[in-house]
């Protein structure tokens, strides 16, 4: 894909969050004006950068929407909850066309038509609003200016302008309408230009070329290639009624006699500002023009170049300058040299270049930023590979650092040399501080607030519960707090369950709520926050609960359990069944949840990801998820067991303790066998039989490590306890990737390979 | 017939529409070097494009009224520019 596309598309994703975001808060709080100015500055900023590329239809609904942002942010105009759906709905396709644009580098090809409707939708709803159409400029915004585009002097004659400014000066206000038809009107049977003469009280009337004239030899005489500028006393009511067939074509602008004084009187600066897209594509048409080709096709050659170049400046603001390349361009053209139009685009180029010098000096000060201006990131964007490429890296020094100690041993105990050893140790020491702080600054890299995740809910939340006609507050806590990328990316989709269930099951409506004395408007919260090297991330709604007693029935109906555990099982234990798959007590399927998949697919992310779930809930009082998940997956703390001659590591996270047992006090139940732990009986599980290996050597004491899965305490016995150790898990690939019971290998210091269990797969 | 060749000359009669335009261009290339306009109540925008990108003098003033107030100025002069404004590319009234 090309560079600049790409760019404009991370852009785009980044820019549509953020106003989605932002739009949602400005429903919350109408009169936030920050959010509106954000809002309006990315839909705005998204719009100028998508002219570049061949996506009129996204520019034209983007334009619409900037509109209605311009109208909300300058006339107080008050979004109702229909115009914010309607609104979120545009940047979602916005969202999809630029998804396609990734992937096909074109819009789909329906694009052209749904941008119709959704433009028209939108115009029709908030025309309806404002109580007058919403003029749809193309070039500049609707409503009084305060001074008029600098164009109009490259426009009309001075005898226009003085007519124009005289008119003004008399009545107050005249207009500056542009009508730029497109190129394909002749087809639909439009006469752009009587419709143009047909302006009332005329002052003025000019005709621009979008681009130079072409010469007769390629001029195509069914394309309009003309656009119309006119001065006119009327009102603005009757201008809008002449065009109200083509609003998204025509631009009305009032102006005063002061604001046309203006322009005629400020120097027009020929030199502007080049955005970095500009400068590229300048650059680029630079380069391109000094490529030799055949003759035939240097015409040709010049004309893209110059079309490209002053298609770039327009976009960046600088009309000024595109003008120029325009008439160098047809210079050019004329003569079939590039020279003319080089020198144009090399000159602007080198203002451009002169331009922040200038800037430096307080003689000619330059207008002070917006207010609120986003201030430019200080952030590179890097592909993800190359920061995994990195952590592999790193993982490989902590393998081959970890060999330095082993090394030292050798050198003391086979050769001998003491001195040496202790050298090595100390060596050893400095490589694996530096190694440890190269891990964390690489960790930290792929570090991401779980805010990331977060915001994508609160649309959720809306849509929802709009859509089942509940009143649901959502709180968020702790976004800033931080994880591992891949963990943070693994926690969409358990949250969106979880999300979507509280408000499917949990939630009840209004009416049951205020029945039961509780507040209309349910609260649920998201609150994330760290503690040790886990974060935990809470959802908590206050809606009915769980009843254990449904649970229990249910899973007895579905087979999930059997007679025997149904009278036996706890409460608590019940409200896990809900994790299990095939397990759903909702009456009604519907599109929202309560198909039976969703908690035990939020379990098994959870568990992929390295985490636990746990949910507790009280009966009419609400439901509390917890996910524990690491804070990073790309190293693991792992602790090693010793059995027949191996090592083997456990994951941290599940092991609670490690104790030592008479064998005279593991008691037989049943097939199985147990002890007692703190006056609990805890099953025993001999990790020798699970892996089917030589059972440990039988002695008066046994080694058992304590560990907790699933909520379930289990004693694994082991032949004896060996370290505990970060390793970087590689997960088992190709053919060993079936084998199950591992998740993994680490490779340990000394070479040896570290088998890493899978304990609830091994026990189940 | 709407756009007619008389020696050097095009006359345009009348209703000037868009197919007009093509014939129009024709005529030009082949060298003609005056349009006369003095019967024309109607011009598409497309003859008119057609007249500006060829930059050919026009004699006469048009029956329809808003023709010969606002668009016969910018033809009148040698089109494109006036001595008020150097750029060549615009049409001013």
């Amino acid at each position: 894909m090309n560079e600049l596309l790409a760019q404009f598309v991370a852009e785009a994703r980044d820019l549509l969050q953020e106003a989605g975001h932002d739009l949602l808060a400005l429903e919350q709080a109408p009169a936030d004006e920050p959010a509106i100015n954000r809002l309006f500055r990315s839909v705005h900023t998204l719009k100028g950068s998508s002219g570049l590329f061949d996506a009129a239809p996204l520019t034209q609904v983007l334009h619409a929407a900037e509109d209605i942002f311009q109208a909300v942010r300058e006339h107080g105009l008050a979004l109702t909850p229909d115009m914010v759906d309607l609104t979120l709905q545009a940047l979602d396709q916005v969202g999809r066309w630029i998804e396609h644009l990734d992937g096909h580098d074109a819009l789909p090809d329906d694009a052209a038509s749904q941008a119709r409707v959704l433009v028209t939708e939108l115009r029709r709803t908030f025309g309806r609003r404002t109580g007058k159409p919403l003029a749809a400029p193309v070039m500049e915004a609707a409503g009084d200016a305060t001074v008029a585009p600098p164009d109009v002097l490259r426009w009309f004659s001075r005898q226009g302008l003085l007519a124009a400014s005289e008119c003004a000066a008399r009545s107050g206000r005249i207009h500056l309408v542009s009508f730029a038809p497109p190129e394909d009107c002749f087809f639909r049977g439009e006469d752009p230009l009587h419709l143009a003469l047909q302006i009332p009280h005329l002052l003025a009337f000019a005709i621009e070329a979008r681009a130079s004239w072409p010469s007769l030899g390629s001029l195509d005489p069914f394309c309009c290639t003309a656009a119309f500028h006119a001065f006119s006393s009327a009102e603005r009511i009757e201008l809008e009624a002449l065009f109200r067939y083509v609003p998204d074509q025509v631009s009305i602008l009032g102006l005063t006699a002061a604001a046309l004084a203006g322009p005629a009187s400020a120097p027009a600066g020929r030199s502007h500002e080049l955005t970095t897209v500009a400068r590229a594509l300048l650059e680029e048409q630079l380069a391109l023009l000094h490529e030799a080709g055949p003759r035939e096709e240097t015409a040709g050659r010049i004309e893209a170049s110059a079309r490209v170049a002053a298609n770039a400046l327009h976009c960046a603001g600088a009309a000024e300058a595109a003008a120029c390349i325009e008439r160098a361009g047809a210079q050019s053209v004329a003569t079939l040299t590039v020279q003319p139009l080089a020198e144009a685009i090399a000159a602007l180029l080198r203002d451009a270049d002169d331009k922040p010098a200038a800037a430096a000096n307080p003689a000619t000060p330059r207008p002070t930023a917006e207010a609120g201006e986003r201030p430019a990131p200080r952030s590179l964007r890097v592909d993800q590979e190359k920061v995994d490429m990195l952590m592999n890296l790193v993982g490989e020094l902590v393998v081959a650092k970890n060999s330095l100690p082993f090394l030292a041993r050798r050198a003391e105990d086979q050769y001998g040399v003491r001195d040496l050893a202790l050298e090595i140790r100390d060596q050893y020491g400095i490589v694996d501080r530096i190694a440890q702080e190269l891990q964390g600054a690489v960790m930290a890299i792929r570090m991401m607030p779980v805010g990331h995740v977060f915001q994508r809910l609160p649309r959720l939340v809306r849509d929802l519960s709009r859509k089942l006609g509940k009143q649901v507050d959502l709180v968020i806590e702790g976004e800033a707090t931080e994880a591992d990328k891949n963990v943070i990316e693994s926690l969409f989709d358990p949250l969106l369950h979880m999300v979507r269930n509280s408000l499917d099951h949990g939630i009840e409506t209004p009416a049951e709520r205020l029945a039961c004395g509780k507040p209309g408007c349910a609260r649920v919260s998201l609150a994330a926050r760290q503690e040790g090297d886990q974060v935990v991330i809470e959802v908590t709604d206050d809606g009915r609960g769980i009843d254990s007693d449904i649970i229990k029935r249910r899973a007895f109906e579905r087979g999930l359990i059997d007679a025997a555990r149904l009278s036996t099982i706890s409460d608590d234990e019940a409200t896990m069944l809900v994790f299990e798959a095939g397990f759903s007590t909702a009456k009604t399927v519907s599109d929202v949840s309560g198909r039976g998949v969703g908690m035990d697919v939020v379990r098994n992310a959870v568990h992929k990801a390295g985490g636990r779930i746990a949910m507790t809930s009280r009966k009419g009082v609400g439901t509390t998820v917890r996910l524990d998940l690491p804070l990073s997956m790309a190293v693991s703390r792992v602790m090693t067991v010793a059995l027949d001659d191996r090592l083997f590591g456990i994951p941290m996270d599940l092991i609670q303790g490690t104790l030592k047992i008479q064998r005279s006090s593991v008691v037989r139940v049943g097939t199985g066998e147990a002890f007692i732990l703190r006056d609990r009986v805890v099953p025993l599980l001999r990790l020798s039989r699970l892996l089917d290996l030589c059972p440990a050597i039988a002695g008066d004491e046994i080694a058992v490590l304590v560990v907790r899965i699933d909520g379930q305490t289990v004693g694994l016995e082991v032949a004896a306890f060996g370290d505990g150790m970060e390793v970087i898990l590689k997960p088992l690939a190709g053919m060993l990737a079936r084998v199950a019971g591992y998740s993994g290998t680490a490779l340990l210091g000394d070479g040896r390979v570290l088998l890493v269990l899978d304990l609830r797969e091994l026990i189940r | 017939m709407t756009v007619r060749r008389v020696e050097e000359h095009i006359l345009l009669d009348d209703v000037c529409a868009v197919e007009d335009a093509e014939i129009l261009l024709q005529e030009l290339q082949a060298g003609a070097a005056l349009i006369d306009w003095s019967t024309c109540t109607h011009l598409h925008t497309s003859c008119l494009q057609v007249i500006l990108a060829a930059g050919v003098a026009v004699s006469g003033t048009p029956l329809n009224k808003s023709l010969a107030e606002w668009i016969a100025p910018l033809l009148a002069s040698g089109h494109p520019a006036t001595a008020s404004d150097p750029l060549p590319s615009p049409v001013e009234a």
